[in-house]
């Protein structure tokens, strides 16, 4: 049996020192890249795309295949991880040395088996080329309804979830004082209040309105000791949804 | 040279590499036929993430508009898969869209966050490592999971550099790697069978597998594993025309198999079984080997050693942890041959009380016998056509399937024979397209013949995929036991986390501690892990000595109460601790099981929600002087 070769360009020139500059960028994208999103932009390709790049292109003369394709993710995960693993025992599976560790190992296989890698534009481009345009249509028209099909679901589980969410009551004690907290959406439930009393007195009195939105609050204060029970309720309208008692 | 089960524009010499000639319109035609399809796909994933929104809401039409998506995903791919006209490039795209948009299935159902009870597990090895750095640490969800490191570390890596929350860098990585599996198996398949269409209806076999579309999609260690187990065979295989093993290709070879193990031990022994049986056929047929074959002897030796070593210097705790459930599923296995004794009912949905509609049973059925009546015939080809040993290897595993089987009739091998679908899958997706990939589809009779047959594989997979009542996304705000964490849960776990710090000791029910174990990173207990009785907590009216006895033992800090477990049946599996007595996990807790910690003294409500109550309990209690 001999497998089929559907090669995806010719032999082209070596492009070590592109790759050399990509590998470089990638990782100081990576490590001091400014926000997620550009953080992202280099992490991602270098820890998934690069390892394997260079061990498929190293050393090869013939052109790229699709089996490389398939293979340079799983070469790169799979480096990846045994490099993470590698810099976790000796204590130094952070962001920086993540990022050197990776472009330079990247750099360094490829390097070490003297590169030689192809260019896959050519043939591939004449070929699709009758079909650009629709091909350029289709996946427009794939991409807009993939993400319709997320961003329904997302929507659909962040709405889901807001309405199933309740109200949350919390008191503890700690350090001697008494720490009360609220969490609810107020816009759902209606204006909240919260009652701090012991017996008859009330300790503490808070209010939410129906316009502040989701609630989260804290308020603390000293507690006697050996003074008897805590109530802390909190209510909506005349019904008392939570209580609780500190002892 | 091996038959070829292909004509010459099967085995792929119209793909995009090809030349423009005079069939250039032609062509385009066909292009734009395979673009429609991948349209149809994404309508499909429209469908299906409508079906879970409606689902969520209790609306109707949800189960519908969920089969009406799933069928436009599978339909049109499998009748351009087996269209005589398409191509080798048509072909490809279309599988790895197919297991794109699947994966896609999973991702639609719990879009913002993990929803099933592994992949809580592994986000709290993930988060571990995310927080100290520090490998093995331990993992109250799931122990061995802390042996198997690989996942976490490759998430850590993308989230460490990146800044995205570990769910993204899930989702970002098990989608690449189905993208892998399904590459990687289909260009083994086609260079296996020298045609694209045989690997083209071999992933459609594949895709069908009843753990595909939830179970290999979810954020696990298997998810990973086992597709970098498909590239290192394709690897292999691929390197076997070469004269020498070069350096390249042995880097490549040892940080696959370095990576399986790392990540998961069932993978890890499977691709050392297929190696060694590789090696074994290859030898036996001596001259029989077709020209260029090469017995792996180097990587299966490398593959059995490592993981051997690993498994007793590192994972130790894997025999416990596999152990009792091979055992279980042997015995019970056993019994079912001698005493033709079943323990578990099919399709009765863990004993929810909804019943699996009709049409899917017998679609599940249908769905076996199909495979069945294929198999032999599978085989059959492969030894007539002389195939390669992986692929009669490949092939040949598929018996292991049917073996299994009548597990499925037990309680305890049914999790056997259903997890080793996504292993005896890939010889099933082999032999099976052999036999139906037999003759070009050009006759129009006999492409409707397959197509229904793949349908029918196809349909019976995803009836058995998942529990019926549980295979769309839940409504949260039905008032019913929750299968999956709340919002409520969330919250909770998350303002405990906040307030009083990680790593507490916290007994509640095996759903509501995904929650605390995973976003709360407390040390949930649960009688598997710990050898307590949790259950005894719970299943109590009163605070009696046994309430104090397990939670002193088991050092309890904090009780969590699931309100919405009270008065409610389960969903008949175990509710508080995996080794609780059958009779109390069918029967709904009592509303004074939980009220009885209210007013005792050492244990003070510090939370409440609507659902969730979160007792303290005091250190007197849990040393034993109160």
């Amino acid at each position: 049996v001999s497998e089929p070769r559907h090669s995806m360009g010719r032999p082209a020139q070596p492009h070590l020192w592109t790759y050399a500059v990509c590998c470089a960028a990638l990782g100081l994208l990576a490590a001091l890249g400014p926000n997620v999103t550009l953080r992202s932009v280099g992490a991602l390709p270098l820890a998934l795309l690069g390892p394997g790049t260079a061990l498929c292109m190293a050393g090869r003369s013939r052109p790229w295949t699709y089996g490389d394709l398939a293979l340079v993710p799983a070469l790169s995960i799979a480096i990846s991880t045994i490099l993470g693993v590698a810099l976790a025992l000796v204590g130094l599976f952070d962001r920086t040395a993540l990022a050197i560790t990776l472009a330079a190992a990247s750099l360094l296989i490829a390097i070490a088996c003297r590169s030689r890698t192809t260019s896959t534009a050519s043939r591939a481009t004449r070929a699709v080329g009758p079909t650009a345009p629709v091909l350029v249509i289709a996946a427009v028209v794939v991409a807009a309804i993939t993400a319709s099909a997320l961003t329904l679901a997302v929507r659909s589980s962040q709405h889901h979830s807001t309405q199933a969410s309740d109200v949350a009551l919390s008191a503890y004690q700690a350090n001697g004082q008494l720490v009360v907290g609220l969490s609810a959406d107020t816009s759902r439930t209606g204006p909240l209040v919260v009652r701090v009393t012991r017996g008859a007195v009330v300790l503490g009195e808070f209010h939410a309105t129906a316009s502040s939105g989701t609630t989260a609050f804290h308020w603390s204060a000293p507690l006697e000791a050996d003074s008897g029970a805590v109530l802390v309720s909190v209510a909506s309208d005349a019904h008392t949804l939570r209580t609780l008692t500190i002892p | 040279m091996t038959e070829s089960l292909s004509s010459g524009h099967e085995s792929g010499r119209n793909d995009l590499a090809s030349p423009v000639d005079s069939s250039a319109d032609k062509d385009t035609t066909q292009h734009l036929v395979t673009l429609l399809v991948l349209v149809l796909q994404s309508v499909g994933l429209l469908l299906v993430s409508w079906a879970d929104a409606r689902s969520r809401e209790s609306a109707n039409g949800a189960y519908g508009l969920f089969w009406a998506g799933l069928l436009a995903i599978f339909l049109p791919t499998a009748w351009r898969i087996c269209d005589p006209r398409s191509s080798r490039a048509d072909r490809l795209v279309l599988s790895l869209s197919l297991g794109a948009m699947l994966f896609l299935v999973k991702v639609v159902y719990g879009p913002t966050g993990f929803v099933f009870g592994d992949e809580f597990a592994h986000a709290r090895a993930a988060n571990n490592l995310l927080t100290n750095g520090k490998l093995f640490d331990s993992n109250p969800l799931l122990p061995i999971t802390a042996r198997y490191p690989g996942l976490a570390v490759i998430t850590d890596t993308l989230a460490r550099l990146s800044g995205l929350s570990t769910f993204v860098c899930a989702v970002i990585l098990i989608g690449l790697a189905r993208l892998v599996l399904v590459g990687c198996l289909f260009l083994l398949v086609e260079s296996l069978s020298s045609s694209a269409r045989v690997a083209g209806i071999a992933i459609l076999v594949y895709a069908s597998n009843p753990q595909f579309l939830y179970w290999d999609a979810q954020y696990a260690y298997e998810s990973l594993a086992l597709p970098l187990a498909v590239a290192l065979l394709y690897l292999i295989w691929k390197g076997r025309e070469e004269s020498h093993v070069s350096l390249r290709r042995r880097v490549a070879t040892y940080a696959l198999i370095l990576a399986i193990i790392l990540t998961h031990h069932v993978t890890s022994y499977y691709i050392g079984l297929v190696l060694l049986a590789w090696v074994l056929v290859a030898k036996f047929r001596g001259r029989n080997v077709p020209s260029g074959e090469r017995a792996p002897i180097e990587p299966a030796a490398v593959t059995v050693v490592a993981t051997a070593i690993y498994l007793a210097t590192v994972a130790p705790s894997t025999f416990s942890y596999l152990g009792p459930v091979l055992t279980r599923a042997a015995r019970q296995g056993y019994q079912l041959l001698t005493t033709f004794h079943t323990s578990r009912q099919l399709f009765n949905n863990g004993g929810s009380g909804v019943s699996t509609p009709r049409w899917e049973t017998v679609a599940a059925y249908a769905a076996v016998l199909v495979i069945l009546a294929l198999i032999p015939f599978g085989l059959y080809e492969v030894r007539r056509r002389k195939l390669p040993a992986i692929a009669a290897v490949l092939a040949w595993s598929s018996i292991a399937w049917i073996i299994l089987l009548p597990l499925r009739l037990t309680q305890y091998g049914q999790e056997t024979a259903t997890r080793s679908a996504e292993f005896t899958f890939l010889g099933i997706g082999l032999a099976v397209a052999i036999v139906l990939a037999r003759k070009p589809l050009a006759d129009g009779r006999l492409r409707i013949a397959v197509l229904a047959a793949l349908v029918v594989i196809f349909v019976g997979g995803v009836a058995i995929s998942f529990n019926y009542s549980e295979r769309m996304a839940p409504d949260l705000m039905a008032s019913t036991v929750p299968t999956s964490p709340t919002p409520d849960d969330q919250a909770a776990a998350k303002w405990l986390l906040d307030t009083f710090g990680a790593g507490h000791v916290v007994a509640t029910d095996l759903v509501t501690r995904n929650s605390f174990g995973s976003l709360g990173r407390q040390d949930v207990v649960f009688g598997n892990s710990t050898a307590s009785h949790t259950y005894k907590i719970f299943y109590s009216p009163s605070m009696t000595s046994d309430v104090y006895t397990e939670i002193r033992n088991a050092r309890v800090e904090f009780v969590v109460l699931q309100s919405r477990l009270v008065g409610r049946h389960p969903t008949g599996g175990p509710v508080f601790d995996v080794g609780e007595p059958v009779a109390d996990s069918r029967a709904a807790v009592p509303a004074e099981d939980f009220q009885k910690f209210a007013g005792v003294d050492g244990f003070v409500p510090v939370y409440a929600s609507g659902e969730i109550t979160i007792y303290q309990v005091s250190a007197s209690v849990r040393a034993g002087t109160q």
